[in-house]
């Protein structure tokens, strides 16, 4: 077993299968599906295996095509993004699952289409974490990107120009990453990420290393959404398709964010972005305003899926937060809170869609009676909201705590008491659609059509994966100690 | 090598599954569980077993000595004959508060730490109360209220207690605490389970509320689970000592002058745990043993005394003493069971009694205590007093009207049951002996001058009684007790909170209305101060409003790029 090359099949196996999905579309349109749930499950089990080798027997180092680096492109897997292949390749499986009565009600003309750019999509973002190679990532980043821009553009009326937007900053995000990348290699004439550690301690007093940090600052900021360059998310992805955002939003942010970590505390010393520049102190004030914006604007919206979106960028703030205190204990919230992170928003917005699915309106004021029509997607709702504000034992709440201790490790008290104080908001959101849902008042003037007691749940192919998303949400907040201490500490960097 | 699981659980974990049977198999059931907790209780072996890691402290469910041993073993017995007594309950949820209280109870009794303990104490409080409320009247429930604040209010003091000493020695293993401070907390939160004087209120009030099946629990376990605690760690305080002997005269006291049969019971409870508290603080050997005979005793004759009362009040409907009498002839089982145990706990010679007031008695001579010797002497004129009465107007006094029938066949199965074993224990002592904890010098009951002591006090007792029989009749009238002053503290509390309190919340809410006023449209655009929609027409948040040229997003990327460049190059 140990001898199939599972890190080439992780990516190989999703891009050809992304092309033979179309023909396999001309023959049989019904296999689609089938052969998409074939392909995710392969990478699911492929990044179990890769983690489990990781954490028994050390980093993997795979040469593609067998030229050595640092000429020839190289996969290397350590525990980081062992780990982050784990969720992203999960997260796709559970909400591959659900994509199927979301397609049919949505777009069912062009399913064959849809399936192949989500297996493109999941091909890129897998590539960009699981790559050696600064360059190699900019490919991937490219391939997910330009999967994701169609994808939205899918969707409802304003997804193409929200489409389009996106497509204008992803592409200056890309365009300054490659640019950092460029001036990168101009100076130290290398793109393997493990040969530029070694080479760049010595390089970093020249000019070029540091304007290449400021464009992997911005462009990095871009991608994973960070306020206030976050302007492309609410549009993008309140107007895609229910099934696209719901893959979207949870995983492309968070793959940014690893980015983020990869480049900023591992191909350049830690101590260079905490000591040398005032990176981190750039980082923790973007993250900080951006948690509060990110709330506050959530309070204004109407739109839950839209009001999610902002929740998003509060999130991604979290995260860049964590990594901002350039300590051990925030370091560990950040990994912890992209794994948490990406379960919860795929709850959410698979809550989004199934309510959609069954011809429920996303507006906040008109979801009176939900919880009595789907019982069991309205549970699910509320366990994952009460993971985002942060209330034992979900795993939110963890994630929360280590970032909480990160700030207190660094003395940052302004950044705990936005921590906190986001906590109290979320609460707010949160309960704002529970109180809608299960304690509005029935028979308002807009619903009347529908006969509000009986009960309608989402089809089981939908509930189920919701319900083993809610019970990750819990259990992988009962069994975060066991995560925290037997992956993520392998992760940070000893001179944290 | 069955080394056996702590009594408790059996009882815990059985009452979880109470409401899956039905009719017989439930009584069956029950009783199961009593006998299974009997067998279960004989593969126990002396140490401490079944810890548990929390916390960095060592959790032990399972503390087994000759101490534990005793109380468990006249618990589990006295229980199971509760639970006879109350086999024809048809409320699942009686049964399974019982059976909650019964093994929280006996998880206090077979903890070995303070932890463990306190988490038992708590869930015997919360349990026990059920036993009052589901007698469903307006009394009973205001009475269990009572009796859970004040549990509640003396959980707390115990875990403060229990914290401070556990924070100053490092260890919750259950021994004398540590500090000042803490032993005081300690000894407030125990002494109140064990109707302490100024804290006693709470158990005449509630246990008469109760149902006619759940006073007779209540009368078992609370109060012996607080004597037992007081046994464990404060034997041998002087202070306790004659806080027992003030509870044995002042609960007698009150008792005389009780109409209701159970309120009359529930005073001589505290009278019973007076003694046993006297015989725990003088704290020798024999004072102790001596302590706990009576407690083992108490439990046999004042269960008993609880059944005979609940029969007749369920089968007559009546509880007072001016509305009872003549009984005798029609509830002949009862009657004969009830002057069994009135001679019990008047300590007459050939009952139970007698032995471990006797044993009280010389083990103050013993340890020169003459003025506790006294009090409780007094006391057991009370008591004899207050019985003769009892019965008397209870079964004999002239009534015609009354009509009743004899207690159901469980009942009176459990009552008798218990009677027997009164006498058995007062007819053979040394099965009471051999099971007392504290090894002493061996103790002889029937000595002649103890005997014709007793028969002394009993005569003028007797003759008083006949002689001033007018004036111990019973009256319908309330007595004050210290609950009085309780009520009115709450009283003016009631009154602090509605009114001053009240005004200074109501004008802090407004003024903190008026704010949330603001709050509210910002939240609801947090744009709002920056520019106004005045085009829109609404003030509301609306992303079509404020959608911006996507120049100026490509710009602000520019920008910060810029910035950052610029912010690097010059900090390098």
């Amino acid at each position: 077993m140990s001898h199939l090359p599972f890190p080439i099949l992780i990516i190989v196996v999703p891009l050809i299968s992304a092309f033979l999905m179309i023909l396999l579309g001309w023959l049989r349109k019904s296999l689609c599906y089938l052969l998409l749930i074939f392909v995710l499950g392969i990478t699911t089990l492929s990044s179990f295996m890769i983690l489990e080798e990781v954490l028994w027997k050390g980093s993997i180092h795979y040469r593609l095509g067998g030229w050595l680096p640092p000429w020839g492109i190289e996969y290397v897997i350590d525990p980081l993004n062992g780990f982050v292949l784990l969720i992203v390749s999960t997260i796709s499986l559970i909400i591959g699952i659900t994509s199927k009565p979301m397609v049919e009600r949505e777009f069912p003309e062009r399913a064959i289409y849809f399936y192949c750019l989500y297996l493109l999509q999941i091909t890129g973002l897998l590539g960009i974490v699981i790559t050696g190679d600064l360059f190699n990532l900019y490919v991937f980043l490219e391939i997910a990107s330009l999967a994701g821009y169609a994808l939205i553009a899918i969707g409802e009326e304003g997804a193409p120009f929200a489409s389009f937007n996106y497509m204008i900053y992803g592409t200056i995000g890309a365009c300054f990453y490659l640019l950092g990348v460029g001036y990168l290699y101009i100076e130290s004439g290398s793109l393997n990420m493990a040969d530029l550690t070694k080479l760049l301690p010595g390089l970093l007093s020249s000019k070029v290393t540091l304007i290449a940090f400021a464009f992997f600052s911005v462009g990095i900021a871009i991608k994973m959404a960070l306020f206030p360059l976050h302007v492309w998310l609410p549009d993008a992805y309140t107007y895609a398709p229910s099934t696209v955002s719901t893959l979207v939003a949870p995983l492309t942010t968070k793959v940014g964010a690893y980015v983020m970590i990869r480049v900023m505390v591992n191909v350049f010393p830690p101590t260079f972005f905490t000591e040398t520049l005032p990176a981190a102190l750039l980082l923790r004030w973007m993250a900080g305003l951006g948690i509060l914006f990110g709330c506050l604007f959530a309070l204004a919206q109407k739109d839950l899926k839209r009001m999610l979106g902002y929740v998003l960028i509060a999130e991604i703030g979290y995260i860049a937060m964590g990594i901002g205190f350039g300590n051990r204990n925030g370091l560990t919230g950040a990994i912890l809170h992209i794994m948490n992170d990406g379960l919860m928003m795929a709850c959410l917005f698979l809550f989004v869609g199934a309510i959609t699915l069954k011809g429920w309106p996303r507006k906040i004021d008109q979801l009176q009676g939900l919880h009595q029509t789907m019982p069991l997607t309205s549970a699910a709702f509320v366990l994952s909201g009460l993971s985002v504000i942060g209330v034992p034992p979900t795993c939110g709440f963890f994630s929360k705590w280590y970032l909480v201790l990160g700030a207190i490790d660094a003395k940052q008290w302004l950044s705990a008491a936005i921590l906190l104080a986001s906590s109290l908001c979320n609460a707010i959101l949160f309960f704002r659609v529970i109180e809608k849902a299960y304690f509005g008042k029935a028979g308002n003037e807009q619903r009347i059509e529908r006969p509000i007691l009986k009960r309608d749940e989402a089809p089981l192919i939908v509930l189920i994966p919701l319900w083993v998303l809610t019970l990750g949400v819990i259990s992988l907040g009962l069994f975060s100690g066991t995560i925290i201490s037997n992956i993520i500490h392998l992760t940070i960097p000893a001179s944290f | 090598m069955i080394k056996g699981i702590p009594p408790g659980f059996i009882y815990l974990l059985g009452a979880l599954l109470v409401p899956f049977w039905k009719g017989r198999i439930k009584q069956v059931y029950l009783l199961l569980l009593g006998f299974l907790s009997l067998g279960n209780l004989i593969l126990l072996e002396t140490g401490r077993f079944w810890t548990i890691r929390f916390l960095n402290y060592d959790l032990i469910l399972l503390h087994v000595d000759r101490l534990s041993m005793a109380m468990g073993m006249i618990f589990i017995g006295i229980g199971l004959l509760a639970l006879l007594y109350s086999l024809h309950v048809q409320e699942d949820g009686q049964q399974v508060a019982a059976l909650l209280y019964m093994g929280s109870s006996l998880g206090v009794i077979f903890s070995g730490d303070y932890f463990s303990l306190f988490f038992f104490w708590e869930i015997m409080a919360i349990a026990s109360t059920f036993l009052i409320w589901y007698r469903k009247e307006k009394a009973s429930l205001e009475a269990g209220f009572r009796y859970l604040l004040m549990h509640i209010i003396g959980g707390c003091i115990l875990f403060t207690g229990i914290i401070l000493h556990v924070v100053s020695t490092e260890t919750v293993l259950l021994q004398s605490p540590a500090g000042s401070l803490a032993s005081w907390l300690v000894l407030i939160g125990f002494g109140l389970n064990a109707a302490f004087l100024p804290l006693h209120t709470w158990l005449p009030d509630a246990y008469p509320e109760g149902t006619p099946t759940g006073s007779v629990f209540l009368s078992i376990f609370t109060t012996k689970t607080g004597v037992y605690a007081l046994a464990r760690c404060f034997s041998g305080t002087e202070w306790v000592a004659y806080m027992g002997g003030a509870m044995a005269l002042f609960g007698v006291i009150y008792a005389l002058l009780q109409n209701d049969i159970r309120r009359l019971i529930s005073y001589h409870i505290i009278s019973q745990v007076g003694y046993m508290v006297a015989g725990i603080g003088v704290g020798t050997a024999l004072s102790t043993n001596g302590g706990i005979a009576h407690l083992i005793n108490n439990l046999l004759y004042k269960t008993l005394l609880f059944m005979g009362m609940g029969s007749v009040i369920q089968m007559t409907g009546k509880k007072k003493l001016t509305e009872l009498g003549g009984l005798a002839t029609k509830m002949p089982f009862t009657c004969a069971t009830c002057v069994i145990a009135s001679l019990s706990i008047s300590g007459a010679p050939g009952f139970n009694g007698f032995i471990s007031k006797g044993m009280l008695l010389s083990a103050m001579a013993e340890s020169n205590q003459p003025w506790l010797e006294w009090m409780l002497r007094l006391a057991s004129v009370g008591t004899f007093l207050s019985f003769t009465k009892l019965c008397f107007f209870t079964f004999f006094a002239k009534n015609d009207r009354i009509e009743a029938k004899e207690a159901s066949l469980n009942m009176c199965l459990a009552m008798v049951f218990v009677a027997l074993l009164c006498l058995t224990l007062g007819l053979y002592p040394t099965i009471l002996l051999s099971i007392l904890p504290y090894p002493s010098a061996p103790y002889h009951a029937y000595t002649l001058s103890h005997v014709l002591g007793v028969f002394q006090l009993f005569l003028w007792t007797g003759l008083i009684f006949i002689l001033a029989k007018n004036a111990f009749s019973p009256h319908a009238w309330i007595i004050l007790d210290f609950d009085y002053f309780y009520r009115m503290a709450f009283k003016w509390m009631a009154w602090f909170f509605k009114g001053p309190l009240h005004g200074l919340r109501i004008s802090i809410q407004e003024g903190c209305s008026r704010k949330v006023q603001g709050l509210i449209q910002f939240s609801k655009n947090p744009l709002v101060f920056i520019e106004n929609p005045s085009k829109g027409g609404t003030k509301d948040y609306d992303e079509n409003l404020y959608r911006k040229p996507m120049g100026l997003g490509v710009l602000l990327a520019i920008l910060f790029l810029f910035f950052y460049s610029l912010i690097y190059l010059i900090s390098s």
